[in-house]
Formats: structure tokens, sequence, C-alpha cells
């Protein structure tokens, strides 16, 4: 906490407080995009307050009830519509509003422009930001915001413990990794606050009446005199890749009958095209429950305890090998040299040789496998020369 | 009082038995004399009915009782609904006119309105602006407000819909120029009878020349701007959880659900108790099978006020779909019978090609129906993949999904819809014609009558059962009287109900001198399972058809999770010891928002457990439970799904 004291201080039984508040999709809304791929469909969709920006309200209604503040003005930029988001500010508690008419929708640094030459306008103690909306999630503008006033800024509030009457500063505890992070800003300062700050209140039907009566004061882009330009430009909106759906298995005999008949057709592929992440990746972990059964098989079997195989070892030294394998292969030195570790150390544990004995159904199908991909190697042996005298010619 | 009872009844029953000609009789008496004189009689048998006066003056009603103790209503009520019926008509000058005042008693605040209503719906919002345009035309002021449980205007409403403007054009003859989301002109009529493989396409027995594919959500939110154009306040997110009563019975008003109560019934650090506000006349409009309609109608016996028989329903399960464009065809209508329900369960679909290459492709299952393995989700999801249908939606993606019950009681099932202190509209008191498929006409024009009358009640003097009068008198009343014998008929099966329905249709046209009567009441149709076999349904393919909990995500349904369950069991022992041996838990299947499951406790035994977040607001549950011991009371204000193109 700096104690510089040059700037005129804010006078906190007149202190203002400025809550920035956004027009979203609400949050229980299955959202779609629309099919030109150039944003979010909100026609004819359930808008409300960002849940993070009716948060940041609540906190600046509370500071005001203690007696730190007179008053809550609240703010929105965008359509004709933000006047309903406001009037529900209104009804929560705030004093008045200021809307700001923009018929296109703005990236952070222009709204953190507008709302700097507000501030300019308005001289609050305080701004209050949620930390992010919920629609384009960019935790932008409060930072934006507090740069652009060259004022102290404290994100990510989870708790804010008003203002010394004296002093005039507020600490704000945000919640980093590992634990709370508590910061003291003076006044004027910028704060956001962050989900667990606090439990927003009901708009109450006579409050909601009440606000009716409220004055929301509109202001163009150019009463501010911001400039919109942006040098950033949305190309697309996609929807992100559709996940496969989960199972939810009812015992473990059933998540072993799975691992067995379903897993391992995709675990070879898991294995070429996933990273390893700490724990070797999602194949490792599949993985792990194989060799472990694999390792305990060879261990009764042989009198002899194993050490245990480190699976993220194991499944390195497997893509190794198959990157060694390949290699060879483009340099035309052993052509089988790829293949051969596939069927020593990958197809056996996949098809768990080790458990299964003649008898199991798993046992043939191996045999077979390992049959028809042998068969494969002599047509591609003898189709080889071919291919490599096409290739030649070509260069 | 006795007397008078008896007097009634026996001139009702001696004389005849059938419905139509009771209500003739009705009409008769309320205008001729010897009933009406008994009536009068009893005003003086009763003065304090005579003496009290409107709501603003009485004493407010005694609130002694925890509001969530208070939705049981009285039993041993004992005044028949008639004693109330012809009172006083209320006193025009008792106060100023168009004021509303705000006041706080005991920490609880009671907000008084001139009329008050009940639902954001198609009926709700035009007996509200058929108000105001009766204020305009005849110089008055009368404060109207209206509260909705969904948190917007049209959230909760979800209809087919191919609309017939025949209200609206009464109500606001420039729709056409003032861009209502009316656009798609019905263009073909077509009616298939679904085989397993095949679509047998029959005569058309729909005439919707001149009606309109339509989003009814949509039109609702319209009907609401144009509501508050006039001036009329409408509060979404507030649930009406109770009557407000006053001392002598009348009801005054409705009290707004507490908000912030957490699931094992404590305040959280947000509660907010709920608002009494006051109608001098109140209106409900709450929608089929409405939580506090149907407590009225109990507690004032409006059904057996006029003979009528019970209500019965049907489940609409509803998706619309966005198709190909080289599919799409705007305006074609589609109705299909036969599979996939069987023989036996009256229902069928409707596809419907809207705007913007949407469809709305829905199953109605009336829920009659006696196999307790039926289960009307499934049957929707096995529609998707007949021929007909799927080659339709093949390509398109599904962008929302609803369901909520309809009336198909029709004429026989009408209660007396004024009670003292306002009236039923709407679906709340059941005017769907059932061959039509249609009720948004009916359910407007019942609001606007409902609304002339609220008028002349508190602004000339008159009575509020003048509403039951020009409703007998209106267009309503002769489409659904010529519409009664058609719904009944299909008791027997479809093919007899066929024929019935054609020999209606085509010759007789509502003409025929006898009314059939309705089955068994809905939960009371339900077979035991010992008699079936469950039914094995086909798991969903992720394209055509969808598990329950994708199509919930669609509906953009969502409840406070911590708050009592608004799901109330009133005897919690009897899913057990009932529906579960008995039944087979036929509402872990009806409910298409499998808000009710069957899990094992800690000892392994099952137990229902209520999902309450995923509630579609359908009512279903409180119809078709075998033993009626689910009650659908509102929930948080604001919670719900979020239709928008329903």
């Amino acid at each position: 906490h700096q104690t510089h004291k040059s700037a005129p201080l804010t006078n906190l039984r007149t202190m203002k407080i400025l809550v920035a508040v956004k027009r979203v999709v609400d949050y229980a809304v299955k959202i779609r995009v629309k099919p030109d791929k150039t944003g979010v469909d909100t026609q004819n969709v359930k808008m409300s307050m960002n849940p993070f920006c009716e948060i940041a309200l609540e906190e600046a209604l509370r500071i005001k009830e203690a007696g730190f503040a007179k008053e809550v003005v609240a703010v929105s930029i965008g359509p004709p519509q933000c006047v309903d988001t406001l009037r529900t500010g209104l009804a929560m508690g705030a004093d008045r509003g200021i809307h700001v008419e923009a018929n296109s929708s703005f990236l952070p640094l222009t709204i953190a422009k507008i709302l700097k030459s507000l501030a300019d306008v308005e001289n609050p103690g305080l701004i209050f930001l949620g930390k992010q909306a919920i629609d384009d999630d960019c935790n932008q503008t409060g930072q934006m915001v507090a740069a652009l006033l060259g004022w102290p800024q404290a994100t990510f509030a989870s708790k804010v413990v008003v203002l010394d009457k004296d002093k005039q500063f507020a600490t704000v505890d945000r919640e980093v990794d590992g634990g709370l992070e508590t910061l003291s800003v003076d006044l004027p300062a910028v704060i956001t606050t962050d989900l667990r700050l606090n439990q927003p209140r009901y708009a109450t039907l006579p409050n909601i009446m009440k606000a009716k009566s409220k004055p929301i004061k509109k202001m163009t882009l150019e009463d501010l005199k911001v400039d919109i330009k942006s040098d950033i430009e949305i190309v697309e909106v996609t929807e992100p890749k559709k996940r496969k759906s989960g199972v939810i298995v009812s015992s473990v005999d059933e998540l072993i009958d799975k691992l067995k008949n379903e897993a391992h057709a995709s675990l070879w592929n898991y294995y070429r095209f996933s990273g390893f992440g700490v724990d070797g990746g999602p194949a490792a972990k599949k993985l792990a429950l194989k060799l472990n059964l694999a390792n305990a098989n060879l261990s009764s079997r042989l009198w002899v305890t194993l050490s245990n195989i480190e699976v993220r070892q194991a499944s390195v030294t497997i893509v190794s090998l198959i990157a060694i394998g390949g290699v060879i292969f483009v340099i035309r030195k052993i052509f089988g040299a790829y293949l051969a570790v596939y069927f020593t150390i990958v197809s056996p544990i996949l098809y768990d040789i080790y458990n299964n004995g003649p008898e199991d159904r798993y046992f043939s199908p191996f045999w077979i496998e390992l049959f028809k991909i042998s068969l494969q190697l002599q047509i591609f042996r003898s189709y080889k020369a071919k291919i490599m005298q096409s290739m030649r010619m070509d260069e | 009082m006795k007397k008078m009872k008896a007097l009634f009844r026996s001139s009702s029953s001696s004389s005849l038995s059938f419905t139509i000609m009771h209500r003739f009789l009705l009409k008769l008496s309320s205008s001729t004399n010897p009933l009406r004189n008994s009536k009068n009689q009893l005003h003086l048998i009763l003065p304090r009915f005579l003496s009290s006066t409107t709501a603003s003056e009485s004493p407010p009603p005694p609130r002694t009782s925890h509001p969530s103790n208070r939705f049981i209503s009285r039993s041993g009520y004992p005044y028949s609904a008639d004693s109330f019926r012809k009172s006083r008509p209320f006193s025009s000058n008792s106060r100023a006119l168009g004021v509303r005042c705000i006041s706080s008693e005991a920490g609880r605040e009671s907000i008084e309105y001139d009329v008050l209503i009940i639902g954001a719906g198609p009926a709700g919002l035009s007996a509200a602006i058929r108000l105001k345009q009766l204020c305009q035309e005849k110089n008055a002021d009368l404060s109207v407000c209206v509260v909705e449980k969904g948190a917007e205007v049209g959230g909760h409403v979800i209809s087919g819909n191919v609309f017939e403007p025949l209200a609206l054009d009464e109500l606001l003859p420039h729709w056409r120029q003032e861009q209502a989301p009316i656009e798609v002109a019905a263009s073909s009529d077509k009616f298939w009878f679904l085989t397993k493989n095949r679509a047998i396409s029959l005569p058309s027995p729909f005439d919707n020349k001149g009606n309109y594919v339509i989003s009814l959500s949509q039109l609702v939110r319209w009907l609401g701007g144009k509501a508050e154009e006039l001036g009329i306040e409408i509060y979404p997110g507030f649930s009406a959880s109770e009557v407000l009563y006053d001392a002598s019975d009348k009801v005054v008003g409705i009290a707004t659900k507490d908000m912030g109560i957490s699931k094992d019934g404590s305040k959280k650090e947000t509660f907010q108790p709920g608002v009494d506000i006051k109608g001098r006349v109140t209106l409900f409009a709450e929608g089929c099978r409405g939580s506090l309609s149907e407590k009225i109608i109990k507690k004032y016996k409006l059904r057996e006020e006029v003979n009528a028989q019970h209500q019965t329903y049907a489940l609409g399960i509803k998706e619309v779909w966005e198709i190909d464009e080289s599919k799409h065809n705007p305006g074609e209508v589609v109705h299909t019978l036969g599979w996939p329900l069987d023989p036996k369960t009256y229902g069928g679909s409707f596809l419907y090609h809207m705007n913007d290459r949407q469809v709305a492709l829905g199953l109605v299952v009336a829920l009659n129906y006696k196999n307790p393995f039926l289960n009307p989700y499934e049957e929707f999801q096995k529609l998707k993949h007949h021929p007909a249908i799927k080659r339709i939606l093949e390509g398109g993606t599904v962008l929302q999904y609803g369901a909520r019950t309809l009336n198909e009681g029709g004429f026989q099932s009408i209660p007396y819809p004024v009670f003292p202190g306002g009236a039923i509209i709407g679906c709340s008191a059941g005017f769907l014609n059932v061959p039509k498929i249609k009720g948004t006409h009916t359910a407007m024009k019942s609001g606007m009558l409902a609304a002339e009358a609220a008028f002349g009640a508190l602004h000339e003097g008159l009575n509020m059962n003048t509403y039951w009068d020009t409703l007998r008198g209106s267009w309503v009343w002769k489409e659904l009287y010529s519409a009664r014998n058609y719904r009944p008929a299909f008791e027997y099966g479809l093919i007899p109900g066929l024929a019935v329905s054609a020999m209606e249709h085509y010759v007789l046209k509502g003409k025929v001198p006898f009314t059939l009567k309705h089955g068994k009441a809905d939960h009371e149709a339900t077979d035991l399972a010992r008699k079936w076999k469950p039914i094995e349904y086909p798991k969903p393919d992720g394209v055509l058809s969808f598990d329950v909990p994708t199509s919930l995500y669609r509906s953009n349904t969502n409840h406070d999770h911590d708050q009592p369950s608004h799901l109330r069991l009133k005897d919690p022992k009897i899913p057990e010891k009932v529906n579960l041996p008995e039944y087979g838990a036929p509402e872990s299947r009806y409910c298409p928002a499998r808000v009710y499951e069957y899990v094992e406790d800690e000892e392994g035994k099952p137990k229902l457990q209520i999902n309450a977040q995923n509630c579609l607001h359908c009512k279903a549950c409180d119809i078709k439970d075998p033993k009626q011991n689910i009650e659908w009371t509102v929930p948080e204000g604001g919670g719900g799904p979020a239709y928008s193109v329903m």
C-alpha cells in the first residue's frame, strides 16, 4: 500500500460509485452460433444482467448502505434493450442509470474508453465491474479502464473491506493460486468482482415499481467523444467440436469389459495423436490398467517380482520406438521395423494376451489380427518396388 | 341455505340430464323468477355478504399460518358458490379509480389494483388490453396489473400453433400493420394416418384457410408489448402462490411466493417475503391446470355449479427444428394419427412449417391412457424416426424442446367461470376446441369477455356474471358446443372415434340431440402394472432422437436449486407404497422432464427422488398421478423454461 496523497481526495460521504452492467444472454439459455458464423444468435433469446455485474452492483450497494458512498450509478452500453438491464439494476437499488446507446457490440478496449470518458464526467470514487462477462469471457475491461484512467486496480475481488474513512483506501481480497492475496488500493480505484464476493439480492416487486420512476440518462458516443475504431476484428465464431458423450458404467466388471472390447480399438490412435500430459496422457492412463495386469500376470508366472512398469516411460518408449520405426521406414533401410515394434510390444498388451488363454474369446482375434497384418505386409512389399519406382519418376 | 340448494339440485336433476340442456335452463333461470328469487332471499339470510365492501375497505385477511401451509383449501366450506354469484355489484365510488397504493403491514407489503390478472398468456393479456381499451373508450381509468411466473413474458408459453385470428381481429384489428409476428399463412392441410412404415393420406378434417402458422411464445411477447404501451403493468418473474380471501371468503387478490428460502425451509441471506397484490377484480389466466384456479374451482364448487364434468387432459411434447431449405415449405400444415400410439390411446402429431427454415413438430397424447408403461417422451422420439417425418428432419438441428398439458374436456367440462371477486379465463377454465386443436382464439375471447364484465362491474355497477352470459352468447360457445362429441367418441377406440368424428364433421355438424360423456378422469384411467408388459423403447441415436437431459438443455429450463421442491407429495409414502409396486412408477415415464426418478436409498430400497429443477411446468404429474398425491405448486418466480420460438 502506497501512501501518496497528491490527488484531491475523494470525500467518502459524497462518494459516487459507478457500476458497469452488461446485458448478456441468460446463463441458463442454450446459445446458438449464427449460421453465418458472425456471432451468437441473440434474436428471441432471454437476456439478463451478466452475473458478475450483478455481484459488482450488489457490492456497490452494500458499500453505499454501510454509509461509505452517497450514490450508485449503473451504466450500460449497447442497444435500446439495455434499458431493461438498467431497470433491473435500479430495482436492486442503484440510484440512477446511464445508457450509452450503441448498436454494434464493442470489444473491451472500446468499452473501456467509453467508461473512461464517463468517469471523467461523473468523477466516481470507485468503479465496480464484473471480472468478465459470460458471453465473451474477455476479462479485460476492468484492467483497461484502470490503465486508461491511471487508477489503481484490484481484480477478482472475493472480499472488499471498505474503505478507511480517514485514509481513503480500500482493501481487497483476491483469490489467487494457493490462497488469498490482500491488496490495498488508494481511491479512486477500479475493482472487478469474482463469483464468491456476495450473493446478489432479488429485485422485489415494490422496488421494481419504484425503479420505474428513477432516471436513466441517455448518452451517445458523440456526447462522450469516444473513438470507436477497433484494431481487432472478429473473423469467425464457431461452435466447439462435439465431444462423444461419456458412459456411466454400473460396475467394475462392466468397466473392464468395456476396456477390453471398446477401449483398445481407439487406444492406438490415442498415443499417436494425443500429448503425454503430466501423467502420460489419456492413452497412458488406459494403458496403465493393462500394464499393471500384464505385470501382475507375468510376475506370478515367472516367480519373480518384476519392478513396477512406469506407465509414462512405457508409453514414451512405445511412441519413440514407433517414431524410430517410422524414420527407418522413411529412409528405406528396414521396412518392417515399424510394424515389429507394434507387434512385439503393443499388441500383446492390447489384447491382454498375458491374461488370456486359448479358451478366451480375445485369444484368437489376436492371432487373426497378427495374421492379417502380416498378410498385408506381404502385399505391401510386393507393391513397394513399384511405388518407389513411381516416386523416383516424379522426381 | 339447504332449502335453496335442494331446489337448485332438484330443478337440475329432474328436468334434464344432458349438460347442454341444463345450461340453457340456467340461462333461463338467471333471467326469470323462481330460482332467482330464492337467491335474493339468500342475501337476506346472509346479510354480511351485502355489507361486505370492496377489497380496499375490508380488513386484511388473517395471516396466521406460514405461507407454505396456506395452500390447503379449507374443506367443509358451507356455502354454495351460487350464493356469492348474485351478490352486490362492485361499488365504483368506494375509492378513487386508477390509483394504486402500496401499503406495508407486518413486514409484508400489499399493493392494490383495480384489476389483477394472474398469467401473462393470450387470455390474460387479451383481458388486460381489452380493459384498457374500454377505459380509453369510456374515459375511465382503471389500474391493471399482470403477474407472470416466467422470467419473461412468453417464456412459459408453448403451443402448436396454427393461429385462428378471429379473436385478435376483434381485439387489435390493425395487427397486420403493427409488426405482429403472424406472418406465415397456412398454405396446405395434410392429414396422415401413420402405420409403422407408411403414411396414408386421409381427407383433411381441418380447414386452416385464413389461419397462420406462428410461435405463440412470440405472439405473446408482442401482445405484452402492446399491453405495456397501453399502460398495463406486467411483472414477470413473480409467481402467485396463494389466493387471498377477505372475511366473507371473497377473493381479493393473490400473494406472490417468498423468495430466498432454502431447501430445508430456512431463510437465506437473500430472503425476500412475498407481496400481497390485491385486485377489486381478480382474473385467473394461469393456463391449463392452473394451480390457483384449480383451488378456486374446488373451493367454490364451480364445476358442480353447472353440472360440468371433470376436465380431461392431454400432454403435448414439442420441438422446433431448423431444417434444410429444400424441404421447407412455409405454411404447410401436417397432422397425423395412429403410429406410434396404440389404437386405444388418443393422440396424434403435428408438423407445421414456420418461417426461417423452422418447423414445429409435436406429439399430443391424451392423459387417459391405460398402460402405465407408456412413455410419451419416448413415443415422441419414436415418431421422429417414422420415414415420412425422418425425411423432413434429416440434416436439420433442434432449436428448442418443451412440453405442456392441454385441456381436452371441451364443452362438457367448462366450469362456472365466475366466483366472488373475479373470474377464470382461458385454458384455466378450458376453452380448447379439440377437433380444431385450437384454443388460443377462444382463450383470448374469454379474456376479452371477462374484461368487459370486469369493466362493467367496476365502472358501471354491473355484475361479473355478465361474463358467463356473454360467453354463452359468443362464438366461443357455438364452436365448443358443435365440437363437443368428437373427443368422447374416441373413448371407444380410434376407429369408432374416427367414424363418429367423420359423421359429426361432414353430416351432423354438432346438431345431434345428445352429448357424449367423458370417460374416467385421467388419473383413474391408469391400469395396474400387472395388466401390462413393460414397453421397450429404442435408444436415442443423437441425431433425430435424444435423451431427456439433452432435450432439457434445449428447453432452457432452470430453477434455483436451493429452494423447497415445488412438487409436493400429499403423502410422502405413497410413491414407494403404491405408485411403484402397483402402477410400475408411471411418473417416471409421463413426466417429459424426468423430474421423478426412483433411486436406491442407503438400504438399497427404491425411493422416489424429485428433481424439481428439471420441471417444465407442464403439470402432467398433477393430473396423471394415480392417487392424486402429487401437487404442482409454483416455484420461486422466474424459474422454469425459457421458450422463445415455441
